[in-house]
């Protein structure tokens, strides 16, 4: 009996001790996140396709010429030259 | 003031094959940019609601790629804005395309993403939709 409740008691205080080491941390790891969050509003989900965006962006731009805005018709004319 | 707007062959070769309707507002956004530089794509208002329109180097800190993407994103100044393409499970009914955040600004499945040279010059890059479609992933049944 009597090592039982010694039992319970070490479990209890180490219980407590890892309570109080995974809050301390949890609260760390967010404040973490928080801290290294460009702008501190990130969207949840965005993200964006790495090897496409290199891709593009290995090309040679090409000017947009005041008359493919011209119209809609213009436009569409232009994209499809 | 003069603006200047480029376009990568892939933006272009991408968007002639959009309908009529997603051209149209290819052309709106240019249109803005090629009126009032950066400001006015940054500020362009639907039914009262901003559309969204910012710095590509938010990534989700759930993507694999998180560091990888940032630092490209920052090292090419890259930026996307809200498309308003497709109105997918009437999910998007502003001006056919768009559903209001919880930011309270208006966002699409669809972004033109853009490199931001300048106030004044831009070049625009590709054009996706959001988050990217991965077909490996896509449940036949």
């Amino acid at each position: 009996m009597t090592t039982l409740t010694a039992s319970k008691a070490s479990f209890n205080a180490l219980n407590l001790f890892f309570h109080k080491v995974y809050t301390d941390l949890s609260n760390k790891i967010t404040v973490f996140k928080i801290k290294h969050s460009p702008k501190n509003q990130s969207d949840s989900d965005f993200t964006y396709d790495l090897d496409a965006m290199k891709k593009a962006l290995s090309q040679t731009k090409i000017a947009v010429p005041k008359s493919a805005l011209e119209s809609d018709e213009s436009f569409d004319k232009w994209l499809n030259e | 003031m003069n603006y200047k707007l480029d376009m990568m062959p892939i933006f272009k070769e991408k968007s002639k094959n959009f309908g009529m309707s997603e051209k149209i507002k290819i052309k709106r956004f240019m249109d803005e940019f090629s009126n009032g530089g950066f400001n006015a794509i940054d500020n362009y208002l639907i039914d009262s609601y901003k559309v969204r329109n910012k710095s590509s180097d938010d990534i989700s800190k759930d993507d694999n790629d998180f560091i990888v993407k940032v630092q490209h994103a920052l090292q090419h100044n890259l930026w996307h804005y809200h498309a308003g393409f497709y109105n997918i499970n009437n999910e998007y009914p502003i001006d056919n395309g768009y559903k209001l955040s919880d930011k309270n600004d208006l966002v699409s499945q669809w972004l033109i993403h853009y490199q931001k040279i300048s106030d004044s010059h831009i070049v625009l890059v590709d054009i996706m939709p959001h988050p990217p479609l991965n077909i490996l992933a896509i449940n036949p049944k």
